[in-house]
């Protein structure tokens, strides 16, 4: 029943894919551009700065940061939540859309898995650096140890979350190497040097290219793409746990886990709109990756945008159905009190900006888009400001009010962060193509032999 | 072994060489350590010629083996026991010493608390009858200056140490030329009230014909110059407030620093007994021009200007007068500006009391201070709660008579100035030319425990011991004579007074010694019942009070001519001029008058009112009358000025003051101040050079028709403050952002009438239910605690006990400001608006509430906070790593964390010693937290097995707190006290309504603000 492929159109086929491919993974090679440089040693610059604050507040002790006995947390945990939330684009556009069947996810899958890479290691920087004694963190693992019958409070929900970040840790690194392995064999295949090849040959682990190795691959990463869409649901869920199951004003509520899931992948399809943009210039596959292809993304975060905005709507209507007079306090605080500028931040950011995208033109234009993804992110960081921040200076007893003023001591490590994240994708993109080769091939396959699929599927 | 080396003979000189890096290594004296021994064997068992191989090895093992001895344990240091061990002394048991506190001049008495020699706590001496087992902020804080750095000197003479001997001799000797001169010899005090050292005085003033002035920083000196006209005895009675069922404050501060706070607080209590079946309620009027503790405290408060005393007690003397039929002629005196029926309230209840009521002044002007005694007279409540016949010597400064010193100064007529437990270079408003008369003076002497800035001026700086290191006596009033015993050998090459003044007048005994000879002679023969000397000393020793009978003193009756020159008393006033306000200068309600503002633990503790530490506030009423300032968001700069000089002060509106009236403490300003820079806090912040905390406003302190005068006119405007002059945390004064919440979730308040309806609290207050089946609860002991808002004067005592006995270190002003205070209790003050022009005021001592669902315990991921099987909730520090969630998620907001490693600041001020050894010291990033004293439920747990005497815990906040506003006890036991206060229908929890189940109750406030006084009965 399958159209047999003349072998002119098939030798036609194979030249277009050498040249797909060797576009794609050209940028790898040739001699790093300038902007590279630059970019690359403003980010080691703020790494810089971040490793000199870490070294002072590891030295002096977290007193260094502004937080006080009513705000035990702040900027850093704000900063946690942040990079977590950005941590779940990538899952979100390779698993729950692979599972979609969504073809227009391949222009920037791959950056957004290493983005997720990235944001989970900036994340699971801060909560060890805000601990009061950080040496000691290896407690939280529930080891068998020598100190009798003390364990881990699994009732706690810091436990959870240590469980559901390094979980999530763990599939998204594996995730992201197993649809690596076929264009890492390409790479081998191609490099010039035993070294590159050695190097790229232990990574690709002995991929070959054979028929029943992509089954078998296709399975895999079909099953792992489950299991991260689970993840991508849970991890956000059990970080906005921290702040709902506590008893805090403010914090106590049960519209926190759709809400942080939500608003964690809007944040993160901000984050890819930025990265597309940037890295098309940087890494050079500008002509491979248009506006156009940010359009369904574009989409999406309007979609996010609204969504999130009825949760502000809905926050507030309930803490003002409730009639409890300390969440009332939270929420007039917010409006009228000294959440106001991080809270208008949040709504011009997160629910004004991405309005722009009902409009056609917007969603193609890269300084509408590139504003508005900024625009989203710092508003998504100042809105775990408002969240993490503002209930706890508020509190239950009037005495205990206390406002909150971060340090430079603790916008250092923040700063770190950027630059560990900038460098790392600038590092990981020269390593490994900024663009899935292997699944670009299989899209011009599809293109050209529309019934490949068919035919593949009845092999099974 | 290295001996023998030294013996062989015929050794190269490489073999020397080598020999001494062999001796170098350990074990070269006394036992061969193990690295070391082998080596020396090595090195001449070849022979004399050594290879380069072996050398190498040889030089390697010999560097090596110094790199063992670095890894070795250090030097080994003997412990030798006893080898007659002291008898009564148990390693770890403490023992405790009575004493009487010499933070004031109160003369409370303490019991100091030893452990293995060490004095590490205070604790009120039960037996005491003034204290009665209390002890207020400042006595608790005064332990910490036993161990403070700055303060064991040795004796100076002009700026040089010299030996005792030295400074004896030429002090002496410049004495008797001063006398040879025909020059004055001056002694100046602050008050005394320690009877052998009074004596040791008078005959130190006699031998050398010496004029002998007194004075106090804060003075009552009014209070004695009108019972010299009423009584015809220059004194200031003993208030016996616990006799008292209507108490009439005009400006004194009695619960705050006036006097006696402990005694005072104490007698208030037992006129405020709700808790028992006998009902007991005073009726508490107070006008002040500033809120006070006391006036946080009253049922009536009302304003009154600074200066108005004199009309508002003549309009109360008259109607009083009227109402007990007595006609009474007083020079015509304008009615004060309060409301008519306010004062026929007042003295409605003052004459239904009469002889069980009680009128108090505090103002420095002798014509109210007549007219106070007046009342009192006409109310019959001399010989009750007003006695004279045996009089207070809590104050018995006298500063009419400075101005006489002054002129003789300044005229060069005094060759010797003496000055004894004072400091007036600070203290008095002249003290900068006091400073200047000293520094020529050929004999200046000072003798007091602490550097001050008169010591700076002083041609011998004579250094006294701590309280707790010397013998001496004290008289605080009539009634009252105890022994103050020391607790721990002198740390320094101070001097007693006593011994320093014996030395001076040929003698050598020791303090000791005389203060025994002085009780043989004159307080043995007073003593009740027989016994021989050392029977009665001993027994007083033990008590910490001697049982004797009280000393009369022969009064006339009442002098109804006083009244007659009562024009002539006024003090004259320059009443404020347009865009003025009257300044009133009060005592902090922390460091009071000063002396001890270099300590740390009272600067670090917030005040009352204001919630500020470590610096002075201004105070200014919450809707100033100057309309340019209303815009301004207080806290705000204010410059005061004066005629003389310019102030720069933070200013915060507080609330409960009069429009016309700012106020400001006294006490700051101390120069020796800025050495606290260095000593609390983290000191790794590289904060370089300190500066002095605050400002010394006794410079505006005036001194009218020979009484010292708080108030006066100042002009006072807005100006940018280059930096606070107070630690401020942040927090406005609640009321601010209250008025959203329901304030009954934290503070209750309930009239008489209500209480006695028996409309118990049970239905008012009832808590959700449970759903949680409570099948895990504490079967056994579970620890509770009860906290009676109603007798809480928010002195702030429990707070200083609490950092005494658990190692609480101070953070230092930076840290204060930014909210981080370590203490474990701490005072919330409520301002509660109602009733119209009715305010109120409550203060809430809020500790870690250790509620049986506890918040912070679920939370923890590493389970470093648990429930122990007795209901506490327990934080084990070793196992914390930080993480602050629990902080986060208590809603009392009671954890405190370590931000930084505070232990080295310990070892910097000299605190260590002092540190409570039951108590672990903790370390940088760990949370804590009220414990309960779990120390002190363990020990007494091991005393009930041990002895099987039923258990006695007294947490350090229950067992200070002057007004017995804190019971401690088992909740599961139906025989306990706390089951009184539990079941008491004021009872209620803190955010009861979050399902927590603290184990802490309150009980509501109750005023007696019946409108109508009932039949008496």
């Amino acid at each position: 029943m399958a159209e047999v492929a003349s072998r002119e159109s098939t030798s036609e086929i194979g030249a277009e894919l050498r040249q797909l491919a060797s576009l794609l993974l050209a940028t790898l090679e040739g001699r790093r551009k300038l902007v590279w440089w630059c970019l690359l040693a403003a980010a080691t610059a703020c790494m810089g700065i971040g490793v000199f604050a870490c070294w002072e507040l590891l030295r002096r002790g977290v007193g260094v940061w502004g937080i006080n006995h009513s705000v035990a947390w702040g900027v850093a945990v704000v900063t946690f939540v942040f990079w977590i939330g950005i941590a779940h684009a990538g899952t979100f556009l390779s698993a729950i859309l692979h599972l979609l069947h969504q073809p227009w996810r391949t222009a920037f899958s791959r950056l957004a898995e290493g983005a997720t890479l990235l944001a989970v290691l900036c994340a699971a920087m801060f909560p060890l650096l805000h601990l009061g004694r950080p040496w000691l963190a290896f407690w939280m693992l529930p080891y068998p140890n020598t100190r009798g019958s003390l364990w881990v409070n699994f009732r706690s929900p810091l436990m959870w979350d240590f469980v559901a970040i390094a979980t999530y840790f763990i599939i998204s690194v594996l995730f992201f190497w197993l649809g690596l392995l076929p264009d890492l064999a390409a790479l081998r295949d191609r490099a010039s040097s035993p070294a590159v090849r050695r190097f790229y040959g232990r990574l690709s682990l002995g991929w070959h290219g054979g028929e029943r190795l992509w089954t078998h691959w296709r399975q895999v990463y079909d099953l792992l793409a489950g299991l991260a869409t689970a993840l991508v649901i849970s991890v956000h869920s059990i970080v906005s746990w921290d702040f709902a199951v506590s008893l805090v004003p403010g914090w106590h509520s049960t519209i926190y886990p759709p809400y942080f899931v939500v608003g964690a992948i809007f944040s993160g399809l901000a984050m890819v709109i930025t990265l597309s943009l940037l890295g098309g210039r940087v890494f050079g596959f500008r002509r491979l990756v248009t506006v156009e292809d940010l359009e369904p993304v574009a989409k999406l975060l309007l979609a996010g945008s609204c969504f999130i905005g009825l949760v502000y709507a809905a926050e507030f209507f309930h803490a003002y159905y409730a009639g409890d007079p300390f969440e009332t306090a939270v929420f007039q605080d917010r409006l009228f009190g000294w959440m106001v500028i991080p809270f208008l931040l949040t709504l011009v950011g997160v629910v004004l900006a991405p309005q722009l995208f009902w409009f056609g033109g917007c969603r193609r234009s890269v300084p509408a888009l590139l504003f508005v993804s900024l625009a989203v992110n710092v508003g998504m960081w100042c809105e775990r400001f408002v969240i993490v921040v503002g209930p706890l200076q508020i509190g239950f007893l009037p005495g205990t009010q206390s406002l909150y003023h971060p340090t430079w001591w603790e916008l250092g490590p923040i700063l770190g962060s950027l630059g560990l994240f900038a460098a790392g994708l600038l590092v990981l993109f020269r390593i490994v193509p900024p663009l899935p080769a292997a699944e670009w091939k299989w899209r011009l396959l599809e293109e050209r032999l529309p019934n490949l699929w068919i035919r593949e599927d009845s092999t099974l | 072994m290295g001996d023998e080396i030294a013996n062989r003979e015929g050794r190269s000189e490489r073999d020397r060489r080598r020999r001494t890096l062999a001796e170098r290594a350990p074990g070269r004296t006394g036992p061969v350590s193990h690295e070391g021994g082998r080596l020396p064997t090595e090195a001449v068992s070849g022979d004399s010629s050594l290879e380069r191989r072996s050398f190498l090895r040889l030089s390697g093992a010999a560097v090596g083996s110094l790199f063992l001895e670095q890894c070795s344990r250090g030097p080994t240091e003997e412990m030798i026991p006893y080898l007659v061990p002291p008898e009564d002394l148990v390693p770890g048991e403490p023992i405790y010493y009575t004493s009487v506190c010499g933070g004031c001049t109160a003369g409370c008495g303490v019991l100091a608390k030893c452990l293995d020699g060490r004095p590490v706590k205070l604790e009120g001496n039960p037996n005491h009858p003034a204290s009665r087992g209390a002890l207020c902020a400042l006595g608790q804080a005064s332990l910490w200056e036993l161990y403070d750095s700055g303060r064991a000197l040795p004796p100076r003479q002009a700026g040089r140490e010299v030996p005792w001997e030295t400074l004896d001799f030429s002090c002496l000797k410049a004495l008797e030329e001063v006398r040879r001169r025909g020059l004055g010899v001056t002694l100046l005090t602050g008050t005394i009230n320690r009877p052998s050292l009074l004596n040791q005085l008078q005959r130190f003033a006699e031998r050398w014909e010496a004029a002998w002035y007194s004075y106090d920083p804060i003075s009552v000196s009014a209070v004695a110059a009108a019972h010299e006209r009423t009584h015809g005895l220059r004194a200031v009675p003993d208030y016996r407030i616990d006799r008292a069922d209507v108490l009439v404050g005009v400006g004194a501060d009695f619960l705050g620093h006036w006097m006696a706070p402990v005694e005072f607080a104490q007698g208030y209590r037992d006129g405020r007994q709700l808790e028992t079946s006998r009902l007991r309620l005073s009726r508490h009027y107070q006008f002040e021009p500033y809120l006070t503790l006391t006036g946080a405290r009253a049922d009536f408060r009302y304003l009154s200007a600074p200066g108005e005393e004199p009309y508002l007690l003549a309009a109360l003397v008259r109607r009083v007068a009227a109402l007990l039929g007595r006609p009474l002629s007083l020079p015509p005196l304008a009615d004060p500006r309060l409301s008519l029926e306010v004062l026929d309230d007042v003295a409605d209840h003052l004459v239904a009391s009469a002889g069980r009521s009680l009128v108090l002044c505090g103002a420095q002007n002798p014509a109210a201070q007549v007219l106070t005694n007046l009342l009192n007279e006409i109310l019959s409540n001399y010989g009750r709660t007003v006695e004279i016949a045996y009089p207070s010597f809590r104050k018995t400064g006298w500063e009419a008579d400075l101005e006489t010193l002054r002129k003789e100064l300044a005229a060069g007529d005094v060759g010797a100035v003496i000055m004894v437990r004072c400091d007036p270079v600070f203290e008095l408003f002249w003290g900068k030319e006091l400073a200047s008369h000293l520094d020529g003076l050929p004999v200046s002497v000072l003798v007091a425990d602490q550097p001050t800035e008169t010591a700076d001026h002083v041609r011998f700086f004579c250094p006294e011991p701590h309280y707790l290191e010397r013998w001496e006596d004290s008289q605080p009033t009539a009634r009252v004579t105890a022994p103050a015993q020391p607790a721990v050998k002198r740390l320094g090459s101070t001097r007693p007074a006593l011994e320093t003044f014996e030395r001076w007048l040929g003698g050598q005994r020791d303090d000791l010694t005389i203060v025994r000879d002085y009780w043989r002679e004159k307080v043995y023969p007073r003593q009740v019942g027989v016994a021989s000397f050392e029977q009665f000393w001993t027994e007083s020793l033990a008590k910490g009070a001697a049982n004797i009978r009280p000393e009369r003193v022969s009064v006339s009756a009442f002098r109804m001519e006083a009244l007659e020159s009562l024009g002539d008393l006024m003090v004259p006033e320059r009443s404020a001029l347009e865009g003025e306000s009257i300044l009133v200068l009060h005592p902090s309600n922390t460091i009071a008058e000063g002396r001890h503002s270099h300590n740390p633990w009272l600067q670090e503790l917030p005040d009352p009112i204001t919630d500020s530490s470590w610096g002075p506030v201004l105070r200014i009423p919450k809707s100033p009358f100057q309309a340019t300032l209303t815009a301004q968001e207080s806290p705000f700069g204010v410059q005061l000025e004066t005629q003389e000089r310019e102030f720069r002060l933070t200013a915060l509106e507080i609330p409960g003051q009069h429009s016309a009236v700012v106020a400001a403490p006294l006490g700051y300003g101390r120069p020796d101040t800025d050495r606290l820079q260095h000593l609390v806090g983290p000191i790794d912040r590289g904060r370089v050079g300190g500066s002095i905390i605050g400002v010394n406003l006794f410079t505006l302190v005036t001194c009218e028709g020979g009484f010292f005068q708080y108030h006066r006119p100042v002009r006072w405007t807005h100006t940018e403050a280059v930096k606070p002059s107070a630690a401020l945390p942040g927090s406005k004064f609640p009321s601010d952002r209250e008025k959203e919440r329901p304030l009954e979730v934290f503070v209750r308040r309930m009239t008489l009438a209500e209480l006695l309806s028996q409309r118990s609290s049970e239905a008012v207050l009832e808590e959700a239910p449970n759903l949680w089946p409570e099948d895990h609860g504490p079967s056994g002991r579970h620890w509770g605690m009860a906290i009676d808002l109603g007798a809480c004067t928010g002195c702030g005592a429990c707070v200083v006990a609490c950092q005494a006995e658990n190692n609480i270190p101070c953070v230092g002003p930076e840290e204060s400001s930014r909210g981080r205070l370590l203490h474990w209790i701490r005072l919330h003050r409520y301002h509660l608006e109602d009733f119209g022009d009715r305010e109120d005021w409550i203060f809430q001592p809020m500790l870690c509430q250790h509620c049986d669902r506890a918040p912070c315990e679920v939370v923890c991921p590493v389970l470093a906070t648990v429930h122990s099987s007795e209901g506490l909730n327990e934080q084990i520090y070793n196992r914390c790593i930080g993480t602050r969630y629990c902080a986060n998620n208590c809603p009392y907001k009671v954890r405190a964390f370590n931000w930084f490693d505070y232990r080295d600041t310990y070892a910097a001020n000299g605190e260590k010693p002092g540190l409570n050894p039951e108590v672990t010291v903790r370390t940088r990033g760990v949370m804590e937290k009220c414990t309960f004293c779990v120390q002190r439920i363990q020990r007494a747990k091991i005393e009930e097995k041990l002895t099987g005497e039923p258990l006695a815990v007294q947490t350090a906040c229950q067992q200070t707190c002057p007004s017995r506003a804190i019971v401690f006890g088992d909740l599961n036991d139906p025989e306990d006290p706390l089951a009184g206060y539990v079941q008491n229908p004021r009872r209620y929890r803190v955010l009861a309504e979050l399902g927590t189940r603290p184990s802490v109750f309150y009980l509501a406030l109750v005023r007696n603000q019946e409108t109508r006084r009932k039949s008496d009965g």
